[in-house]
């Protein structure tokens, strides 16, 4: 059998399986088991449970559970709540303050917690009835949510980084130190929208009453006392890895750690949430790992049938020069992002493009900061944007998914933009990490 | 055979009735839901474990021989046996677009077909997992650390993971189909 044919009928097999709704872990490693024994013999099933030992011996991959476990503790203190209340009250004066109070939250939060859900709930059960309480025009509240959201997988401890970071070879570290500026980046982009488009239409957020804006300085200050804790768990994180003091393992760890104090210095600790936190971080977790699984296994017996090769050496001769293909990638990562999550594209697209980016002679983590923000817009694009519906669980009745669905335009257009501006100065997400060396 | 279950099922949740099926399947989620919440527990042995290496080694100025490869296995075999509890919750990640748009009829046709696809892997799973695991206990094979456990339980968390994913697998399906009534499930 040729290799294109094959490749035709891996995908064609792959496809229907699921498009009939077996979950993703599965169909990948369906698909894996019936080419390996049609190709190499019963002996090919070796192949794929070895796959799946490697995988369970990798050491970090143990941070992804300890940093969902950190974020499932975090959110259980209150610590979400806490930043937004402290960051409304600065942000009071702006025009749009509260929209800029939920970016400003969702970025601080985003040095914690590393995928996203927990943020866009909590803004949407926290800032969503305050920003409409207030008259905030529905667009402005829903979309600010939503794009805020995204920025816990830009923003270091991303669990998206750590993914990208096994399936490409690269440093974890490296990759957390290329998401800070641009994610910071994106967050002033929205900031500046959220203002700018407040300022000539002020009927889209009436401002904050006299008696909100009188809060003393010193009730100002009081607000940020939740916040220590929080602050010194992400610097220290953030810290460790950048000058190399402890593996992003050993940082989750401490992390953990850091977390529950916070917890218990906000006064909600209790042996009952911890149980739930980690509970909840089984199942995330459990997710992940079996996602891992079957694709590691499907890409391990494509590779090995030469279907890897095939792929990269066509998009290699590809007429449209090295960035052209660069490109070329972010489209399917766009267009695969409406359809399938971010797990799912990374584990099966990254183990073939990234060789691609590689021979091209570009930097495997500068490809990693354009997988993310790629995915900050498959967070919110219709139809299936995870964004949308997490924040549609906790809204109130009069919201529905398409008010949603139309909020987010303007911050998808922000998000195209700066992904286009760190293909064109690559030194936005590579300045920071080389400066480590 | 499943006809006369779909027949039995239909009429909705009436606990006067509780078949062979309904017992089988609340059998299975209840089995799966303690051993994922058991192991869900690990977290706290991996925090603990990651943080007394930190602190041998910043403070004692010396890495343990244990903690690396403690974590590191206990996480696996953890979240690998827990694969039948995420399943019993249902939250492994499907595209269910087409699916959620066809009349019961359809599905219940679909479900049977991603079964068979379902079966392959886990079948995979068992039978080659126990051959590498059985091969492992035979040789007492470890891990060539300097601490070199034996590694045959962690291989062994293959198939049995295998095993409780069919069982599970085979739950939802009967319910799926109707043949078991819907689950109930408060977590």
């Amino acid at each position: 059998m040729s290799i294109e044919l094959l490749s035709f009928l891996f995908v064609a097999v792959f496809v229907v399986i699921l498009l009939t709704g077996l979950p993703l872990a599965f169909a990948t490693g369906a698909v894996a088991v019936f080419f390996a024994v049609v190709l190499f013999g019963w002996g090919g099933l070796t192949l794929i449970v070895g796959r799946v030992f490697t995988l369970m011996g990798n050491y970090v991959l143990v941070s992804v559970p300890l940093f969902i476990f950190m974020a499932c503790v975090l959110e259980r203190a209150g610590i979400a709540e806490a930043i937004f209340r402290a960051a409304h009250v600065w942000s009071g004066r702006m025009p749009g303050g509260l929209a800029v109070a939920v970016i400003i939250s969702c970025a601080l939060m985003a040095t914690m917690v590393g995928v996203i859900g927990a943020e866009i709930v909590t803004m949407g059960v926290v800032a969503l009835p305050a920003m409409l309480a207030r008259g905030y025009k529905k667009e402005l509240a829903l979309g600010c949510i939503c794009a805020g959201g995204g920025l816990a997988t830009l923003i270091p401890p991303s669990v998206v980084f750590i993914m990208y970071g096994l399936t490409a070879g690269v440093s974890i570290g490296e990759l957390y130190m290329a998401g800070v500026v641009p994610g910071l980046m994106l967050a002033a982009f929205y900031i500046t929208y959220i203002v700018i488009r407040c300022h000539f239409r002020p009927d889209f957020a009436p401002p904050a009453t006299e008696a909100e804006l009188a809060i003393t300085l010193r009730e100002k200050f009081a607000l940020l006392k939740e916040l220590v804790i929080p602050s010194l768990v992400a610097f220290s994180i953030l810290g460790s890895l950048y000058f190399g003091w402890a593996t992003p393992t050993e940082a989750a760890g401490v992390g953990v750690l850091g977390a529950v104090l916070a917890m218990w210095w906000n006064g909600k600790f209790a042996w009952e949430k911890l149980r739930k936190a980690a509970e909840d971080t089984a199942k995330v977790t459990i997710m992940l790992y079996w996602l891992f699984f079957g694709s590691s296994a499907l890409i391990g017996v494509y590779t090995l049938a030469g279907g890897t090769k095939l792929i990269q050496d066509f998009m290699t001769g590809l007429p449209v020069g090295p960035i052209g293909v660069v490109i070329i990638i972010q489209i399917i990562w766009i267009v695969l992002g409406c359809f399938i999550d971010w797990i799912g594209i990374l584990l099966l697209t990254a183990p073939i493009f990234v060789p691609v980016v590689l021979a091209l002679g570009f930097d495997p983590v500068w490809m990693g900061v354009l997988f993310c923000m790629n995915m900050q817009i498959s967070y919110i694009s219709p139809p299936f944007g995870p964004a949308a519906f997490y924040l549609k669980g906790v809204t109130p009745p009069g919201i529905t998914l398409g008010d949603i669905f139309r909020s987010i335009w303007p911050y998808m257009g922000l998000q195209v933009i700066a992904l286009g501006l760190v293909i064109a100065f690559p030194q936005i997400a590579l300045w920071l990490p080389n400066t480590m060396k | 055979m499943q006809q006369q279950g779909v027949a039995g099922g239909d009429s909705g949740p009436s606990p006067a009735r509780v078949s062979l099926a309904d017992r089988y399947c609340d059998a299975v989620d209840r089995a799966n839901s303690w051993i994922g919440r058991f192991f869900a527990f690990s977290i706290f042995a991996v925090v603990l474990a990651v943080l007394y290496e930190v602190f041998a080694r910043s403070v004692f100025g010396q890495a343990t021989i244990w903690s690396n490869e403690t974590t590191i296995y206990l996480s696996a075999v953890a979240y690998v046996i827990g694969g039948g509890y995420a399943l019993a919750h249902r939250r492994h990640v499907r595209i269910d677009v087409i699916f959620e748009r066809l009349s019961p009829r359809a599905r219940a046709k679909l479900d049977l077909f991603t079964f068979v696809f379902f079966f392959i892997y886990v079948g995979a799973l068992i039978w080659a997992g126990s051959t590498l695991a059985w091969g492992s206990f035979l040789e007492g094979e470890g891990t060539g650390t300097p601490w070199n456990p034996r590694i045959w339980p962690v291989k062994f968390a293959i198939p049995i993971a295998g095993f409780l994913l069919l069982l599970q697998g085979i739950a939802n399906l009967l319910r799926d189909l109707g043949i078991a009534r819907p689950e109930s499930r408060a977590s």
